[in-house]
This record gives C-alpha cells, sequence and structure tokens, in this order.
C-alpha cells in the first residue's frame, strides 16, 4: 500500500518474479540466475519450481548437470496477465 | 423557489416536481404544507424552478448508464485478477464495482420510462434509494479494502472524522466515503508517480466532486448536469485507466 509496503512477498508475487526472471533469460534460466533474480534461498528455489513444473508454467530444460528453465506456453500467459492485473490493483493502490 | 418537500431527496432533483406536483394538487385548507399551497398559484414554468434544465431530461439516465457499464467493466476487470491470483482485495473491488453498477443501472434505466410515464415517477424514489445505498455500501466496502491493506493512523483518523462528521444525507455519507478514498489514491500517486494512479485519483475526485453538485441542486439546477457530467468523467477516468492497463504486454 502507500504508506507501508508489504513486508513479505506473497507467493503468487514469487512465482511471478521467477517466471520474469526465466522470461529475461530469454527461456535458459539457470537455477543460480533465477535464485539470485528472484531473490530467494536454495530451498525455497527449489520448492517452488517444482510447483510451477507441476502447474505446467514452466519446463526444465537439459541435461541434469546443466538444467535450466524455460516458460511454457501457459506461463508466458500467466505472466502477462498478472502483469495486467498488477498494474490495475496498483494503480488503485493495492498491493498483490 | 418553492419549499422542499424532503431534504432527504434534495440530491436527486428531477424526483422533486413529482412530490412538488402532489403537493400543489393538495386543496385541503389544512394541508401543512401551506407554502407550497401558496405557490400553487404560481406559474407553470415558475413551479419548475426545482427541475434540472429540461432540455437535460433523459441525459442523465444515459449517462447513468453508460457509467454502470464503465463501473461493470471495471467490475469484470477486478474478478478475473481475483480468479488469477486469488487476492480477496480485487474480489471487493469487483463486488463494489458491480454494485456501483446495479445502482446505477436500476436508477438510470427506471428514470427513463417514468418520464414518459408520469404515473411510474414513485418508482424512480426507490430507484434513487436502492442506487444512494448502493453507493454507501460499494464505496464502504472499497475502503474497508484500503483499510485492510494499510491498517494506518491516517485511515484510522480519517475514519473517525467521518463518524463525527456525520450527516443525516445519504449523499454527503456517499460524498466522504468517496473523498476518502480520493485521500487514498492521491497518496498512492503521490508515492508512485504512475500515470494509471493518476487517473484513479483523478477519477475518485471527480466522482466526490459530482457528489458535492448532487447536494446542491437547490442553489443553481445546473449543479445536476453539472453533478451528471463529473460522475461520468470520473468513470471515464476510470476507464482509460482500464484500456491502458489491458493493452500491457
Amino acid at each position: 500500500m502507500t504508506e507501508k509496503t508489504a513486508k513479505y512477498r506473497s507467493q503468487i508475487r514469487i512465482f511471478a518474479d521467477i517466471l520474469h526472471v526465466i522470461e529475461k533469460e530469454r527461456g535458459n534460466a539457470k537455477p543460480t540466475h533465477i535464485l539470485y533474480g528472484a531473490n530467494l534461498s536454495h530451498d525455497r528455489l527449489v520448492k517452488y519450481l517444482t510447483q510451477l513444473k507441476e502447474s505446467g508454467l514452466i519446463e526444465e530444460i537439459g541435461a541434469s548437470d546443466r538444467t535450466a528453465y524455460s516458460l511454457t506456453d501457459k506461463g508466458i500467459e500467466f505472466l502477462k496477465e498478472f502483469r495486467k492485473v498488477s498494474q490495475f490493483a496498483e494503480a488503485f493502490g493495492f498491493v498483490i | 423557489m418553492l419549499a422542499v418537500p424532503s431534504t432527504q431527496h434534495s440530491s436527486h432533483f428531477t424526483r422533486l416536481p413529482l412530490e412538488t406536483i402532489k403537493y400543489l394538487d393538495r386543496d385541503s385548507p389544512d394541508d401543512s404544507c401551506t407554502n407550497l399551497i401558496e405557490d400553487k398559484n404560481k406559474p407553470q414554468s415558475e413551479d419548475r424552478a426545482l427541475l434540472a434544465p429540461q432540455w437535460f431530461t433523459g441525459f442523465d439516465s444515459l449517462m447513468q448508464i453508460i457509467d454502470a457499464t464503465i463501473a461493470f467493466a471495471i467490475g469484470y476487470y477486478a474478478l478475473r485478477g481475483y480468479r488469477l491470483i486469488k487476492e480477496r482485495t480485487l474480489f471487493f473491488l469487483h463486488f463494489s464495482f458491480v454494485l456501483l453498477g446495479v445502482g446505477l443501472l436500476v436508477d438510470g434505466v427506471v428514470t427513463i420510462p417514468a418520464f414518459a410515464f408520469r404515473g411510474l415517477l414513485p418508482i424512480t424514489t426507490i430507484s434513487y434509494h436502492l442506487r444512494i445505498i448502493a453507493e454507501i455500501i460499494a464505496y464502504a466496502m472499497m475502503l474497508f479494502a484500503y483499510l485492510r491493506q494499510t491498517r494506518s493512523l491516517m485511515a484510522g483518523a480519517t475514519l473517525a472524522a467521518m463518524v463525527l462528521d456525520y450527516n443525516p444525507f445519504l449523499e454527503t455519507v456517499v460524498f466522504f466515503l468517496i473523498a476518502y478514498l480520493a485521500a487514498q489514491a492521491a497518496m498512492n500517486y503521490s508515492a508512485k508517480k504512475e500515470r494509471n494512479s493518476l487517473l484513479v485519483f483523478i477519477g475518485f475526485v471527480l466522482l466526490s466532486v459530482s457528489h458535492i453538485f448532487f447536494i446542491l441542486p437547490p442553489i443553481v439546477r445546473l449543479f445536476f448536469v453539472m453533478a451528471h457530467v463529473s460522475q461520468l468523467l470520473g468513470f471515464v477516468a476510470l476507464l482509460i485507466m482500464l484500456l491502458r492497463v489491458a493493452r500491457i504486454k
């Protein structure tokens, strides 16, 4: 909100941040990049990446020692919609 | 100028002539509205001094229907957001705008046949009260959504001020509610300096100004027109914000 920003990010905001980092890396984001880009601990990153994979928003590419992630069509669509909703809510002064 | 039979109706001025005509038609000498009976002999044009300008008849309904359409569009967008991210604040926003839209639509639609068939005019009083109650609930819900997020001292102080400044006139209550929302939107804009926030701020300011005008028609009847124009511009500002957001890639 305007006077007092949220102290922690909502889970949906973290998902969007991860997707945003993957998008920035042009569909070839390594876990380390995501970890720094989305400002997460390793444990939480693993947990969220699993959730995102299960919901079909991202997919794993490459071999196990060189794992990278890219956005699925569903992930691209989600990120697009999230940005709109986020801007809409922020215009009213609501934090997501 | 004629006396106003009921101050509660003063904000919605097109309704007044009905009541005024009703009172004027009474022949009973013990009628308590003596000042109105005295006015019976005035020319018809003078009796209609309390009316909104005649050329405006129908435009108010049209504007309300446009307002309602915009309110529904914003409500729909908030629902889409709620479905996507399950943020309850967006649900409150959705519910508020849908309620606003329903109130405006019912009032706007009912007024059209009511003016064509005078027998239906009492219905407009009901639709007017329906709209104003819908507005109070809708803006109160928006205010609650803001308080849920801020929980700030400022918000509490403003609420207290609203209670202390309580006014029996429903339009005044609505005005205070929107004025609070406009203040929140102003703080949001000052923090972000984004165009969308500015549009929401302008929207709420125009909506609150419209309710000042709705309270004032007994002074100058053109205020009734200005109230509707201001309300429409307020919703248009919100619509522009919505279109800007929808264009984001």
